[in-house]
């Protein structure tokens, strides 16, 4: 995009879809969408300074494009491409150019379950009680030095790309600086990332190191219980903590009382998860 | 494609295995599609009653394995838990999770789902179809 290039919001060629191109810079106004347009396309777009808080878009892509101090505050995405293949037509496969926000605001905002994230990248934008969950799409995206808060359920991110590596030009996704200490973390997944490299913890958990290690020295606890139902769930548990830890975070892992049975009592929880934080030094407090 | 998942309610177990083919909507049996939107019914209903998950006893197997439909039975206190959500906590609750005006309807429609379900001394089920 050729930052000299007037902003222009227009229908697209292809007459079968609702949503409109923008192509160019806009910066310090509001972004409207025209009266009976669900969504909006950005293609190499620029938007510094841009208000869109409180806009509903039925469609919202964008394709090799900038956001730069954006609000997004109440905003709701109906469906959602943050990092689109294209801004149009059939995607060559060949090149896949990425999207950035930096600086954004997404408070309160509403992002759709299954939200394609595609190849975006975002640099310290706020999340700050947003409706993040269900967003397992999120296979080529990057967040450096953003803040997450409130809750955050069902979630994976990604340090591999899955695929299309050759396209993204890249082989691993940069995810560094996060900050997680106001976060509630629910059935989030950290693939291939180094957790050290965040901030830690949220309230309650604990980053810890030889989760193996951990889940063994603690097992024999387990047995001590009297009730059958509890030992199965804890272990079963554990089971999945230690497989997740080493098969995607060198044996680390990001822990808190339901990750030891979300099922057991919470004195069980609770007992079970002080042992497990004190069978070896953790890397950092919970 | 995902999973369909339909709860219903029904007055016993027989009645129940009815819908295994096809689903209660098939059997005329009251239902709510839950397809895509609720995975476990009882951490929905620990969220919205404030209770811990453990409080809820497990979903009881009617008919099930792992390839074809299956069918569960919710324990009664899951249940009653959820048939005693009022109004006012459903609207705290979508203003929490920022839930739209579908979504909103749908667990309203659960919530009274549960609510037949206690009026009518019947049980409250979940059918499943991989």
């Amino acid at each position: 995009m050729s930052a000299s290039e007037r902003f222009s919001l227009r229908p697209s060629p292809e007459e079968w879809r609702r949503d409109w191109i923008a192509r160019g810079e806009l910066r310090d106004q509001r972004f409207e969408l025209p009266p009976g347009v669900p969504g909006v396309c950005f293609d190499r777009a620029r938007l510094v300074n841009v208000d869109f808080s409180g806009t509903r878009f039925a469609d919202f892509s964008s394709h090799s494009s900038e956001f730069e101090g954006c609000d997004f505050t109440g905003a709701t995405f109906e469906h959602l491409s943050m990092g689109a293949t294209a801004a149009g037509g059939t995607w060559d496969r060949v090149s896949w150019p990425q999207s950035v926000f930096r600086d954004c605001v997404f408070r309160r905002t509403r992002f759709a379950p299954l939200t394609s994230f595609g190849n975006v990248r975002f640099e310290r934008c706020v999340f700050d009680r947003a409706r993040l969950r269900q967003q397992t799409f999120t296979m080529q995206a990057e967040f450096l030095d953003c803040v997450f808060s409130g809750r955050l359920r069902e979630i994976n991110f990604w340090g591999r790309p899955m695929d299309e590596q050759a396209a993204l030009g890249r082989e691993r996704n940069a995810f560094t600086g996060n900050d997680f200490t106001a976060a509630e973390l629910d059935d989030v997944a950290f693939r291939h990332i180094d957790l050290h490299a965040q901030r830690w913890p949220p309230p309650g958990c604990a980053l810890l190191d030889r989760v193996t290690a951990r889940v063994r020295a603690v097992l024999p606890l387990v047995e001590t219980w009297p009730v059958e139902k509890h030992r199965e769930k804890a272990r079963f548990s554990l089971e999945f903590l230690a497989g997740n830890a080493v098969e995607r975070n060198d044996d680390h892992a990001v822990v808190s009382p339901p990750d030891m049975g979300r099922r057991l009592p919470p004195a069980l929880r609770e007992e079970l998860f002080e042992a497990f934080r004190g069978t070896s030094s953790s890397t950092s407090p919970g | 494609m995902g999973a369909l998942v339909d709860y219903f309610t029904a007055d016993s177990d027989p009645s129940a295995r009815r819908a295994l083919s096809a689903g209660p909507g098939a059997v005329d049996l009251p239902y709510v599609d839950c397809k895509g939107w609720l995975d476990e019914l009882d951490t929905l209903v620990a969220e919205l009653s404030g209770r811990d998950l453990s409080e809820f006893g497990d979903a009881e197997t009617v008919v099930g394995d792992d390839e074809g439909p299956a069918l569960e039975r919710m324990a009664s206190e899951t249940v009653e838990a959820l048939a005693a959500v009022d109004d006012a906590r459903l609207r705290e609750y979508a203003e929490e999770e920022l839930l739209d005006e579908f979504e909103v309807e749908q667990f309203t429609a659960l919530r009274d789902l549960a609510r037949t379900a206690i009026r009518l001394n019947q049980g409250m089920y979940c059918w499943m179809c991989p």
